[in-house]
């Protein structure tokens, strides 16, 4: 006899609590610098209002978004509204999620500044003197690092005791944009090329229409890849394939 | 025409009250008995341009104004008898259409005055048009060769012909076409002489590149022959919409090209534009529907003289998204006078899932789905839970009518049939026994399943 277990509902409307609501895929960059949300699925994309100007860098994760401005860091909730901004060096960032999906780390590459995003207050953790593409949360007291050098990548495992040596944990042949996924998974480019890997193994490729030049995280299951021609294109790593769409543009 | 080539200054002629003068540019040159007007090519004509002025303190009436004299005749002779207010004056010329080489003269008498005109003609090639039907037709200096209309991009020859009729030797020191739309199209060596007797053809075509009035010269040993032509815009190819892929339905980013039916004779630009007419009266318009880069419900291509497809701003196609409504999709490409239409039905279907995940919480289970229904019908959704070993989980599918609910977000919302849904659901027990779920929504299409998702 298969097991049995209670759920708390009826099978009427009144059992679980249930919702239609817009779909969001996530944030991604205009041309112009603005911050927009984008709606829809997978081939049928509407873009939403410029949230924020002036961005330099953002990723996004199910129920949060990280944007930096010149000066600032600006975090929205999934609603899309503004729930903390923070003074911060000048320059991009790259960023990191905790398990939960929440805001947790941030790297700024002109300062080589690596800080934990802790509720309402940037706390500098250490410095990481490497050229840094990608962060990603471990825990509390550990982060990966995906840095450059000798035109490859190399992954390393960081505590966040000040200069203490990282951990080698992996090396690619690629030194393009990349950014580390969920589920321990590296997205990486080599000119038009995207390799997704897991644990060090490529899992599949697809080829962009012209060279990638960056990489940001826009949701759940979306990559924003932007081209050396100008074009955006939204990246699916979903598990069964990868698969690339056009953003739309908004009108100049 | 030629000026004379050397006047004689000479003191005021004033015979009785009236002064003639020799008109060049804005200057009167006072004449005297006798005028050497200067030498003129055999083919061409002579003309100079006279004035008598009253200098006389009384009115003067002018009688007479005649030339006699081979090859000479008068022209532009106001009516006589003119009376001239003193200080006033009227103009007449004279021209000299010589038969062939050879010195001319002729008496010019303006009432009681007379005047001796002296011209040489010199024997040079002669330039004659070479007609079909009419034959050829000798040109005098700016005389105008007209090529007609014609098709910018492409070209008309005329055919012309250097002759020497004279029993000497003439030399051709000079032949060239100035223009950017007219081509000297014959080699042709110059200097070179004509024997007598002898005669040359050649070919100047007529090669504009862009609609308009053209204009240019032929000059042969210092006489300059008018050229002009008109061309015209050719007309523009015929569009032709090619997508990939060919066959549309409801939720797609298609591509969308533009190729040429014929060869572009010229460049030119048009505009594409995609219209939707949803399926059901009353269905708002779906913003998802239309063109990607940059967004919208147009956007023109142009193209370049010999291409064979457009190009929408320096690319080879564009994106066109089919939205996620039910209904009649209408592309317009318009080309000039030149249009082609295609319409295509978006089919109502099945809600199509594009992402469902599901995740255990402490005390329950959520689900999140995103989708499109293009119909917006959503009627049930049925849930069904499984354990790790595949089973299907008491009490077995659970059916919630969602018909209400979508009704008020499809009438709400203004994103098509793009939806996502949220459901949470409470359990007591061990929710780790919960493995897997698969969801079904039913819509006036049919039903559809979400493949097993995992928690």
């Amino acid at each position: 006899m298969p097991p049995r277990f209670a759920l708390a509902l009826l099978a009427t409307a009144a059992f679980a609590q249930w919702e239609a609501a817009p779909p969001r895929a996530g944030y991604f960059l205009d041309r112009e610098g603005r911050l927009r949300a984008l709606w829809g699925v997978a081939g049928s994309f509407v873009l939403g209002e410029a949230r924020l100007e002036g961005v330099v860098s953002h990723a996004s994760s199910p129920a949060w978004t990280v944007a930096k401005l010149e000066r600032a860091l600006v975090l929205l909730d999934a609603s899309g509204e503004e729930r903390a901004r923070f003074a911060a060096p000048a320059g991009p960032a790259v960023f990191a999620f905790d398990t939960a999906g929440v805001p947790a780390l941030v790297y700024f590459p002109e300062e080589r500044l690596l800080c934990r995003i802790r509720g309402m207050i940037l706390e500098p953790l250490r410095t990481l003197e490497q050229d840094v593409a990608a962060i990603a949360w471990i825990d509390e007291d550990r982060s990966l690092a995906l840095v450059r050098g000798a035109g490859r990548l190399e992954l390393h495992e960081f505590t966040y005791s000040p200069n203490s040596p990282g951990t080698l944990v992996g090396a690619f042949p690629w030194d393009g944009p990349a950014l580390i996924a969920d589920r321990g998974r590296l997205l990486v480019a080599e000119g038009a090329r995207l390799h997704l890997l897991q644990a060090g193994v490529a899992l599949r490729d697809i080829e962009a229409p012209a060279p990638v030049i960056a990489l940001h995280r826009m949701g759940a299951d979306w990559v924003e890849v932007v081209t050396g021609d100008g074009g955006r294109l939204a990246l699916r790593i979903g598990d069964a394939e990868l698969r690339l769409y056009v953003l739309p543009e908004a009108a100049p | 025409m030629r000026w004379p080539a050397a006047i004689f200054f000479a003191p005021t002629l004033l015979w009785a009250q009236l002064q003639v003068s020799l008109i060049q540019g804005s200057v009167e040159l006072p004449v005297r008995e006798v005028m050497d007007l200067g030498s003129v090519d055999a083919s061409d004509v002579l003309e100079a341009r006279f004035r008598a002025r009253n200098t006389a303190s009384a009115a003067v009436a002018v009688h007479t104004i005649q030339v006699a004299g081979a090859g000479f005749t008068r022209k532009d002779v106001p009516a006589l008898p003119a009376t001239l207010a003193p200080g006033a004056a009227l103009d007449f010329s004279v021209r000299l259409a010589p038969a062939g080489p050879g010195a001319y003269s002729a008496v010019l008498t303006v009432n009681t005055i007379s005047i001796l005109l002296r011209a040489r003609a010199t024997a040079g090639p002669v330039l004659s048009l070479e007609e079909e039907r009419r034959g050829p037709i000798r040109l005098a200096s700016m005389e105008t060769v007209d090529f007609g209309s014609t098709e910018a991009g492409s070209s008309v020859t005329r055919r012309f012909r250097l002759e020497n009729p004279y029993t000497e030797r003439v030399e051709v020191a000079e032949l060239a076409v100035q223009g950017d739309a007219f081509r000297l199209s014959a080699a042709f060596v110059v200097p070179r002489s004509l024997e007598a007797g002898e005669s040359l053809a050649f070919e100047i075509a007529f090669v504009p590149v862009s609609a308009g009035a053209h204009s240019g010269r032929m000059v042969m040993n210092g006489r300059a022959f008018v050229l002009s032509g008109t061309a015209t815009e050719p007309p523009p190819p015929r569009p032709q919409i090619v997508l990939d892929p060919a066959n549309l339905r409801s939720g797609q980013q298609v591509r969308l090209r533009i190729r040429l039916a014929e060869r572009a004779r010229a460049a030119g630009q048009g505009e594409l534009r995609v219209q939707f007419e949803p399926a059901q009266f009353g269905w708002p318009d779906d913003p998802a529907i239309g063109f990607v880069s940059p967004a919208g419900r147009s956007v023109r291509f142009s193209f370049e003289a010999g291409a064979e497809a457009a190009r929408f701003d320096g690319r080879d196609e564009v994106i066109l998204q089919t939205g996620t409504t039910a209904g009649r999709l209408t592309l317009e490409a318009r080309l000039g006078v030149n249009c082609e239409q295609v319409t295509l039905v978006l089919a109502p279907l099945p809600v199509v899932v594009d992402t469902a995940r599901a995740e255990r919480k402490a005390g329950g289970l959520e689900l999140y789905l995103a989708g499109f229904d293009n119909t917006r019908s959503v009627s049930q959704l049925v849930f069904t839970f499984y354990d790790r070993g595949g089973h299907v989980l008491e009490p077995g599918p659970i059916v919630v009518d969602a018909a209400a609910e979508f009704r008020r977000y499809f009438d709400s919302a203004a994103l098509g049939g793009l939806f996502a849904l949220r459901a949470a659901f409470p359990v007591t027990g061990d929710v780790s026994a919960v493995a897997a779920v698969e969801i079904e929504i039913r819509n006036s299409a049919g039903a559809s399943r979400t493949s097993r998702v995992a928690f």
